[in-house]
């Protein structure tokens, strides 16, 4: 009977699993295609609003003012005139508009709308915001030393725009669904078949998961190929649908002026000005004037040879243009970019790619859950034919929801914070490094708080305390219009982190009356660890492109309440929670000694501290470097991944690989020099193929050099001596205070460019060299063996 | 003054077509403002410099019952020293309520007259340069006002050198402190200075009179303004023209050893030079703007209003204006963009047709 309840309660959750993951893969494509889509239909739309902000701009440099400008109603119903706009204002740059199309028109702009469209100091073309009824697009006009003075706003009804994508999000819920319905029924013809053919129930739930997790990879291929061909489709007509709007634009600019006795002959730097459109609208590979004789006139790509378009008419727009006073007619070709679509498809790949290799470590860790749950409820904690260890501890779930949380906004934390005004003395990309930073001080500076508060009162009450810690860092963070605001919210998170890392260690390596003390605590919190990571860098970045920043921060707060109601009713499983009496004798030598003896000291300044901060390249530079190559979030998030991916999986491989090779000290080196190539490759390439070789590098290197640097320390003769947990406590502290430098030197040296990275590289190599050099081995000086 | 209606005043520089369009653009903006009757449209060739015929039009009893113009309250300082005496004599007899004046001169003479009727000046070419108020805020004269386009001249140019990025400028002005008002010197000097590009002028001596009324001088103008042409034309490589008394029907023959050089040639006026030979132009788009702003200004001042307390400073709307012809000839290539905007495109070089007017 409780076999039968367990078939029924793991089929119907792998289902519900395989469907959720492929709604999430639903989810992102469709809103990456909304979001793609409409940023097509603002820049055609800033295309065609061009001349109007042309006319505008010319009469600023003249000298009129935005704010008494006669004659602005006619060129404002002129722009008014782009597909679906419904209205159109100036707005000048403090964000009152003075006017729209029918007239004087007071008011301002909701200073979120006015901050978040600001040009100054921003070069881009063009920004759209989104409120309840309407697009808002803004297009910047620019005085005559090129100061940002105001921006024309073009207003589309969202109805209008969202519209557009609405077949094609019918699709693909269609196909959703049919790919559901036809996992569950595959899913159930395999359980049944396995229940058939079973031995035991041990060896039954084995299979299933294998079959759910063949099952969900199947189904996310189907649907990512499903997803491919059908987006395929949609871009390219969405572009086609830019190219028709741009070359209407054009066209009409250009018959405007030929209408007026231009010849075409006489068009000087038309190329530039074509040059400007497909800037905007990157799905425009390239445009030309193309003469009656076949003479391009103008073209944006003269290096590209022959135009395409007329071999490839699904990837171009032709329009006739007229005769001009010679006689002479011509012709516009838009001709849409392979490359840029190849990208926007590639993206849906590695999105799914992504999502695929999150689903699968998402269903591992529910179907972990689920077993708990139901075997006998969470205290039971050990499953029918599964090891007598504590491997199915609710730590793991436990561990993998909080860290969920706390990697949610991993990749983007220094970017969002730049998006603020600079305070005081800290520029912008100083405000970047001061949210990693001060995050990392404050959870250094609490880690030593929980350890003491986890003695008096228990790793579970710290646990909620670092979960309400988080909330509130979360909330702040989502909430923060200022730099200082949203400083003391990663301030709140940084300790929150601290309380969390350590009560959960607490509660893993709690025992019980009766217990042995064992490992299997905190392998369960390692591998939650990692699980979380992967899921929540990839969740939170992909999500960070649809709903922003501050939306992601508030979502931090889903997996943290499942977090927080899983502690809660298990509360006979971690209801102990304090700290067991250290393993190790108490100490023989006092803090000072420790910390003062030479061979602690040149781990921690020499190895530690230096590689801790080299590693903030990817928590820190990486971000914001990205974001300013045009990377996205969900971009970022892949590297992200990827780093998670070598933590959980390569680190152990190479770990035993190196074990057999070398001893500690060795294998740290190796990783440090692992760690220096990858600085110094990328100051010397600084590009984003240099960053992406440095993160692989970084990330394999950390992979075991964490590990073989712990071990090293954990095997010297003060440390033994002073006691290996506080040892450790103080090791911990030692790597967060060098992560907490990290942001600051990148910050810094960021002057230097991608050379202030390879800085840092030289830096870490000397540390190393030193380090070599000073503990090698002398009589009388062998660390201790275990 | 309830009940009656608002006695009105005249008095403009010389014959000038920038005084009769601007008088022109103040009637439309008094017709907008309801000031005057706005079925009847006023009789107004483009082109026609003389404003008395405009003014005929106003005294007649059909503009409206709130203004009153008397046919003989229109006055030139062409017309010699004894109309201006006399117009000065009915201001301060109370025979008028406000002054309508076109012109830097005239704005000079009538701000320092004796008299307090208030006091609007027009188009002159820097009224703060020339005296006739003392600050862009404050015109320091209880009833006097005058519209101000502060740094226009500056502007232009700037604009211009943007486009031709001339080492060398050309200019041909009368060498008078009326003169370098008129031309907006201060400002070409101004702009030299900052761009880095050196100014080459030729003074010449403009003829008091009107054609008709002394040809001998004009004759004598245009051969000079024809030698300074040939001169400038070997040793600038951009010129330009300032405000000055030729006819535009001479400017094609004035500006052919520019073209023959190679040399554009920037209008400081407007498009009109532009179709008889100039390159570029970037001026008032219309009078529509300043007609409104001067008719807003006079229902202020009618209302009761001191003029010294309103806002003087009106900046136009630029119009650009180009000649294909013309960067035909001296090989000057205007970019897209510029023609993509310009509100005026000519294809070919004027010439004055005597059957038919310009």
């Amino acid at each position: 009977m409780a076999s039968r309840r367990m078939t029924v309660a793991l089929l119907l959750s792998c289902t519900t699993l395989i469907a959720v993951v492929l709604g999430f893969t639903g989810v992102i494509h469709i809103q990456s295609f909304q979001k793609n889509q409409t940023a097509a239909i603002m820049a055609s739309q800033a295309v065609a609003s061009r001349e109007s902000v042309d006319q505008i701009e010319y009469a600023l440099h003249y000298g009129k003012e935005l704010t008494r400008f006669y004659g602005i109603t006619g060129l404002l119903q002129r722009a008014a005139q782009t597909a679906h706009v419904e209205e159109v204002r100036l707005v000048l740059a403090d964000g009152s508009y003075v006017a729209n199309q029918w007239g004087d028109l007071a008011g301002a702009l909701p200073a979120a709308i006015a901050r978040e469209t600001s040009f100054s100091g921003n070069p881009v073309g063009h920004a759209f915001h989104r409120d309840q009824d309407h697009y808002w697009l803004f297009v910047p006009i620019r005085d005559r030393s090129g100061a940002w003075v105001g921006s024309l706003a073009l207003l589309s009804p969202r109805a209008a725009v969202d519209g557009l994508t609405l077949s094609y999000r019918r699709e693909l819920f269609h196909s959703l669904l049919l790919l559901a319905l036809a996992a569950t029924v595959g899913l159930s013809l395999v359980v049944l078949w396995l229940v058939r053919r079973r031995r035991s129930q041990g060896d039954l739930t084995t299979r299933f998961v294998h079959a759910a997790i063949v099952t969900l990879g199947v189904t996310q291929i189907l649907f990512g190929v499903q997803n491919y061909l059908l987006f395929r489709e949609a871009y390219l007509s969405m572009a086609r649908q830019g190219a028709t709007i741009a070359a209407e634009a054009i066209g009409q600019s250009v018959e405007g002026v030929v209408a007026r006795g231009v010849p075409y002959s006489s068009l000087y730097q038309l190329d530039e000005y074509l040059a400007r459109m497909t800037e905007s609208l990157p799905a425009l590979g390239r445009i030309q004037v193309i003469s009656a004789d076949g003479v391009a006139l103008a073209d944006t790509d003269p290096g590209a040879g022959e135009s395409p378009a007329g071999d490839d008419a699904e990837w171009s727009h032709l329009r006739p243009l007229r005769a001009d006073s010679t006689g002479q007619p011509a012709h516009l070709a838009v001709i849409l970019s392979r490359s840029y679509q190849q990208g926007q498809l590639r993206e849906i790949i590695l999105d799914s790619l992504t999502v695929l290799v999150t689903g699968l470590v998402f269903l591992v860790e529910m179907i972990f859950l689920l077993r708990l749950l139901l075997h006998g409820g969470i205290g039971a904690a050990v499953m029918e034919g599964a090891p007598s260890d504590r491997e199915g501890l609710i730590i793991r779930p436990l561990a993998f929801f909080v860290f969920s949380a706390m990697t949610f906004s991993s990749t983007f934390v220094p970017v969002a914070a730049q998006g603020f005004a600079p305070v005081g003395w800290l520029s912008k990309g100083g405000v970047g490094a001061a949210a990693v930073s001060i995050e990392m001080l404050l959870s250094a500076v609490f880690s030593l708080i929980a350890g003491k508060l986890t003695a008096e009162h228990g790793g579970r009450r710290v646990f909620f305390m670092g979960a309400a810690t988080m909330a509130a860092g979360a909330v702040l963070s989502g909430l923060a219009k200022s730099s200082l605001l949203f400083l003391l919210g990663r301030a709140v998170t940084g300790a929150s982190v601290g309380l969390l890392m350590i009560s959960l260690q607490a509660i893993a390596t709690a025992r019980r009356p009766g217990e042995d003390a064992g490992s299997s605590g905190l392998v369960a919190l390692t591998a939650g660890d990692g699980a979380g990571l992967v899921c929540g860098v990839v969740v939170g970045a992909l999500l960070a492109d649809r709903i922003g920043f501050a939306g992601v921060f508030f979502a931090t707060l889903a997996p943290l309440f499942l977090a927080v109601l899983l502690a809660a009713i298990s509360r006979g499983q971690i209801g102990g929670g304090r700290a067991p009496a250290p393993d190790s004798p108490v100490a023989s030598i006092p803090l000072i000694r420790f910390l003062t003896h030479p061979q602690v000291l040149r781990v921690f300044l020499l190895v530690v501290m230096p590689t801790a901060s080299a590693l903030m390249f990817l928590d820190y530079f990486f971000p914001v470097f990205a974001q300013g190559m045009g990377l996205s979030t969900a971009a970022v998030g892949r590297w992200f991944l990827v780093q998670g991916l070598c933590q959980v999986y390569l680190g152990p491989v190479l770990t035993g690989l190196l074990e057999r090779r070398f001893r500690p000290r060795g294998s740290l080196l190796l990783a440090g020099l692992l760690m220096v190539a990858a600085l110094v490759g990328f100051g010397m390439g600084g590009s984003l193929i240099a960053a992406y070789g440095a993160v692989l590098l970084l990330s394999s290197a950390d992979s075991f050099g964490a590990t073989a640097a712990s071990q090293y320390f954990r095997q010297l003769g003060p440390v033994l001596e002073y006691g290996l947990d506080q040892a450790e406590g103080w090791y911990r502290n030692v790597r967060k205070i060098g992560s907490m430098i990290g942001p600051v030197l990148f910050s810094s040296l960021s002057i230097l460019g991608s050379a202030g990275v390879g800085v840092i590289g030289v830096a870490l190599l000397t540390a190393l060299l030193l380090f070599a050099v000073v503990s090698r081995q002398r009589r009388g000086d062998a660390p201790v063996a275990d | 003054m309830t009940g009656q209606a608002w006695r009105v005043a005249y008095l403009e520089t010389e014959p000038y077509p920038e005084y009769a369009y601007t008088l022109y653009g103040l009637i439309r903006g008094l017709q907008a403002l309801g000031w005057l009757d706005k079925t009847k449209e006023p009789g107004f060739l483009p082109g026609v410099s003389d404003s008395s015929g405009l003014w005929e039009w106003l005294a007649s009893p059909d503009p409206g019952p709130y203004l009153q113009f008397l046919p003989d309250a229109h006055y030139s300082l062409s017309d010699g020293p004894e109309p201006f005496a006399e117009l000065v004599r009915r201001l301060q007899a109370g025979e008028f309520d406000l002054l309508l004046v076109m012109g830097t001169v005239a704005g000079q003479r009538a701000a320092q007259a004796d008299h307090a009727v208030p006091t609007l000046v027009f188009a002159s070419s820097d009224a703060l340069a020339a005296g006739i108020v003392r600050s862009v805020d404050d015109s320091g004269v209880d009833h006097v006002w005058a519209h101000l386009d502060p740094d226009r001249w500056r502007r232009q140019l700037q604009v211009f050198h943007d486009l031709a990025r001339f080492e060398r400028l050309g200019l041909i002005y009368e060498g008078t402190a009326r003169g370098q008002i008129y031309a907006g010197i201060s400002d070409v000097m101004a702009v030299a200075r900052e761009r880095g590009f050196d100014v080459v002028s030729i003074h010449v001596d403009e003829p008091a009179s009107s054609p008709e009324s002394d040809p001998a001088a004009y004759e004598r103008y245009y051969a000079e303004m024809q030698e300074a042409a040939g001169y400038l034309a070997q040793e600038v490589d951009a010129v330009y023209l300032t405000q000055g008394k030729w006819e535009l029907a001479q400017l094609p023959d004035l500006l052919a050893p520019f073209h023959a050089s190679g040399i554009p040639v920037f209008s400081q006026t407007g498009s009109d030079e532009v179709r008889f030979g100039a390159l570029v132009s970037l001026a008032r788009e219309g009078f529509d703007g300043i007609g409104l702003f001067g008719a807003q200004t006079v229902a202020h001042v009618l209302n009761g209003a001191s003029p010294r307390t309103l806002p003087q400073v009106y900046y136009d709307i630029p119009k650009l204006a180009v000649n294909l012809e013309v960067a035909r000839r001296t090989g000057f290539k205007l970019p897209f963009p510029m023609l993509l905007i310009a509100d005026e495109i000519y294809t070919t070089v004027a010439r004055f047709d005597p059957e038919e007017g310009m």
